[in-house]
């Protein structure tokens, strides 16, 4: 948690059209982003001291995907309780929510409104 | 001959006569009750002497009528005319006994069959005085016997003429006695060959080695019968599926004296059973295989709508998010000033994703139009080095921002019969993959002209392909490592490669670089003309 009361969002997303847009939308409502192109620069910065109150997941992603990063992340007590929103464009997002026991989950193409209130939420209970 | 001799032998004979006239009473006596025998005497010509009932009853002369006449008016002419009466006489006197039978005559000129014996008749110095001749009536018994040969030797005839079933004898150690044509067209003996000899020359030697034949015939000879199917062998050494059946023969007293044996070859339908059963089999083998087949193109089908969805989601999903945040933004602003880049951005993003989503919808359009088989070409004159410079030229802006350094080293004068804007979709994918996977690398383009063909080459210096992904990379929804780094369906390379196929070419992985890869391609100088390969290419 940095200064300024601000939250602090992980994005981990390989798409890098999305990441921008995310990031760019996140900042506009006033939460710090950080940024990580997939699960395993995620895991790495996280191990490098960064504690976000909230990270936005994509499952599909090269070199680590969604559900190996989420599987490190229980394993390590210092970051299992950071809550997850996962992200997916296919059809079965909750069923992954379930599966990365992720607090919530989020379907490709999102409303930015529900995103937001999602974001919110998740934050505020931190 | 001594006088004193005979003198005694009177003397003798006239003190036993009384005692001999009355044996000779009784034995006359004894003769003329015989009615189912004639039996008399001859002289030492052949001439009758005596006569009894029977021989009446059989000739039917009276004693008065054959008295004192030659024996030979009971002979067929033809036995007289080859003095067979004076052949029998003379025989019976030189060995002691005469015995025959033979057709002998009636007074009524009918014939009967007879048993006739012969026998010297002397007195009791030895003398020959005659014959006596002792003739049975045997013509019933000679009919039924004539009757049972008749119907053995019809039955015989019927039984080796039969060529569909082997019919054999078998004696009761199991020796071949008889033979038919079936059993020597199935097993290929000859009937001097085999008759004497065991029938377990006819089973495969495991079959006697366990004894087999001889359980057969204990199983007849105990139940009356034995069947079996099961494999028999030829003289040549073949086998055949046979049908047997064993047959305890027994005479009147209930023992066995013998079997028959009848053997049926049903090769012929063994085989067609085997033959319908590998069908059968064969069937199911194709069955399962067109199934794994369905199941893996269902599967594929599945997996590639997932991963359709999943990437016309992810454009769709930044187009929507810059259009609502622009919109977001705008509404914030109200009235007030708004911040013309931030939305000019938010357009060039969508737009950049609109162009991406067109991209993949149009790949997937090919794809479709190649599996229905109406992807259709327009062959024209086309330079390859006007061509290319022009995409080249597209790409420019991506060389520069990638640090991508483009050596292209082309024959200006190669030109072909080709589908000009099919080829350029070929090279714009070739550069594109090389853009992705090699981006800042030189990228060396080839062409030239060789043998009626333009072989062309795209060399990047990328990270290359695996040997275990190579097969695989030409294949719908193929992409390196099943990874989702790189955008797209993993459609590119297997259109190209039906594009350069429909060309009559073929697109190929350089095999062996070591650094990086290079795809080749080879078509003739005139696509008009070719023959495509036909597209190897399941339902979707």
């Amino acid at each position: 948690m940095t200064g300024l009361g601000k939250k602090t969002i992980l994005v981990i997303e390989d798409d890098e059209t999305i990441a921008d847009s995310l990031l760019d939308f996140l900042r506009d409502n006033d939460f710090e982003v950080l940024y990580a192109s997939n699960g395993a620069d995620g895991l790495k910065a996280l191990q490098g001291g960064a504690r976000p109150d909230l990270i936005l997941l994509d499952l599909m992603m090269p070199i680590m995907d969604g559900f190996k990063f989420r599987e490190n992340q229980l394993l390590d007590p210092q970051l299992r309780d950071i809550p997850v929103i996962v992200m997916s464009a296919d059809g079965h997002v909750e069923e992954k929510r379930i599966r990365t026991t992720a607090r919530e989950y989020i379907r490709k193409p999102f409303e930015i409104v529900h995103l937001l209130t999602l974001v919110k939420r998740h934050t505020a209970a931190s | 001959m001594p006088p004193k001799k005979d003198s005694q032998a009177n003397a003798g004979g006239v003190g036993s006569d009384n005692v001999t006239s009355s044996g000779n009473e009784i034995f006359k006596l004894l003769i003329d009750a015989v009615t189912d025998y004639s039996i008399f005497a001859l002289d030492r010509t052949g001439r009758v002497l005596t006569w009894n009932p029977g021989a009446e009853r059989l000739t039917g002369y009276s004693a008065g009528e054959v008295m004192g006449t030659h024996f030979s008016k009971f002979y067929p002419q033809e036995e007289v005319d080859r003095d067979h009466p004076a052949e029998e006489l003379k025989t019976a006197l030189a060995e002691g006994r005469y015995e025959e039978e033979g057709y002998r005559l009636k007074k009524d000129g009918s014939t009967f069959w007879a048993n006739v014996i012969l026998t010297p008749l002397r007195d009791a110095q030895g003398r020959h005085i005659g014959f006596t001749k002792i003739t049975r009536d045997l013509t019933e018994r000679r009919n039924a016997e004539e009757k049972r040969l008749a119907e053995e030797q019809r039955y015989r005839i019927l039984v080796e003429g039969v060529k569909d079933y082997a019919i054999l004898m078998l004696d009761k150690g199991g020796h071949v006695s008889s033979w038919n044509e079936g059993a020597r067209r199935f097993k290929g003996w000859e009937a001097h060959e085999i008759i004497g000899r065991h029938f377990s020359n006819f089973y495969p030697d495991e079959d006697v080695r366990a004894k087999k034949p001889e359980m057969e015939l204990e199983v007849a000879t105990r139940v009356g019968q034995f069947e079996d199917e099961g494999w028999r062998v030829r003289k040549d050494g073949t086998r055949f599926w046979a049908n047997v059946v064993i047959t305890a023969v027994k005479d009147k007293q209930g023992r066995v004296t013998g079997f028959s044996k009848v053997t049926r070859d049903l090769t012929e339908r063994k085989r067609a059973e085997q033959e319908l059963r590998a069908a059968y089999e064969g069937l199911e083998v194709r069955v399962s295989e067109k199934t794994r087949q369905l199941e893996e193109a269902l599967r594929a089908r599945d997996e590639f709508l997932s991963i359709a969805s999943h990437e016309l989601k992810t454009p769709i999903t930044g187009i929507k998010m810059q259009i609502q945040m622009a919109k977001s933004r705008l509404e914030k602003a109200g009235s007030g000033e708004v911040d013309i880049s931030r939305q000019m951005k938010a357009l060039t993003v969508a737009e950049g994703q609109l162009n991406r989503l067109t991209l993949l919808i149009e790949n997937l359009l090919d794809i479709s139009r190649i599996q229905a088989g109406k992807l259709s070409y327009n062959f024209e004159k086309t330079n390859f080095s006007t061509m290319f410079n022009e995409l080249a030229e597209g790409f420019r802006g991506q060389f520069i921002a990638t640090g991508t350094d483009l050596k292209s080293y082309i024959d200006e004068t190669l030109e072909g019969y080709w589908d000009r804007l099919r080829l350029e979709q070929v090279m714009i994918n070739l550069i594109s993959n090389a853009l992705k996977y090699a981006p800042g690398a030189p990228l060396i383009v080839f062409a030239k002209r060789e043998d009626g063909h333009a072989y062309i080459t795209v060399q990047d210096f990328g990270p290359g392909i695996p040997d275990k992904e190579r097969g695989k990379i030409f294949e719908r929804f193929e992409r390196l490592g099943q990874t989702r780094n790189v955008g797209g369906l993993g459609l590119g390379l297997y259109i190209s490669r039906q594009i350069i196929q429909a060309h009559g070419g073929e697109l190929e992985l350089k095999a062996g670089s070591e650094i990086g890869s290079t795809f080749c391609i080879r078509i003739p100088l005139d696509s008009r003309e070719a023959k495509p390969l036909p597209g190897k290419g399941s339902v979707i």
